[in-house]
């Protein structure tokens, strides 16, 4: 924990965020997607109430606290660093799944759907675990 | 690797919590250090040598 970023630039990044999460609300509110827009809200609000539970742990939370706070150490970014590689090969090998799904008339907003879920999901397992072994 | 940051550690008389301010890393770095389970890159190996006024070599040592 050799950094120590200061308020600005996670209010910047919480702002950022909230304002992403509001305009794809728009957008999907204005193409009619209903329960999309919701999803986006629930989904969103909840990962960015976890970020911010996150950060108001910051240097005293675990590992997860650590690297979303810009703490982390080198073991710690080390962790996150294989998280986010099984993460892009998980979310790679699911792009092509649905790829091949979409030639069954799958609905391009369920691939979409589904390759982010499995990089979430793959994300918080493989840190778990990486996090867990050391 | 082995390593005998344990033990002198607790010879200094500091905890895990203490050490890892002093090296700039969590105390949860410092116990996967200790328990093996995570080998430290060369500039903290060297950092840890230094505070315990030591080598690199008399610290850590290949299985």
């Amino acid at each position: 924990m050799s950094t120590k970023p200061g308020l600005a630039p996670r209010i910047g990044a919480f702002v950022g965020a909230l304002t992403a999460l509001t305009a794809c609300y728009i957008v999907a509110t204005v193409a009619g997607r209903d329960d999309f827009a919701r999803g986006v809200i629930i989904g969103g609000g909840a990962t960015l109430a976890l970020l911010a539970i996150l950060w108001w742990r910051g240097a005293r939370g675990g590992t997860a606290a650590h690297v979303a706070s810009g703490l982390a150490d080198e073991r710690e970014k080390a962790i996150a660093r294989g998280a986010l590689a099984h993460t892009a090969v998980a979310m790679f090998y699911a792009g092509v799944g649905g790829a091949i799904a979409s030639l069954w008339d799958v609905e391009g907003i369920v691939v979409a759907g589904i390759v982010l879920w499995v990089g979430v999901i793959t994300f918080a397992i493989s840190f778990a675990v990486h996090a867990r072994r050391g | 690797m082995r390593n005998d940051v344990r033990a002198l550690r607790e010879a200094a008389g500091y905890s895990q919590a203490t050490l890892g301010e002093h090296l700039g890393v969590s105390r949860q770095t410092i116990n996967s250090i200790e328990t093996g389970k995570y080998d430290p890159s060369l500039p903290l190996a060297f950092a840890i040598a230094r505070f315990f006024t030591t080598t690199i070599e008399e610290i850590f040592h290949v299985d």
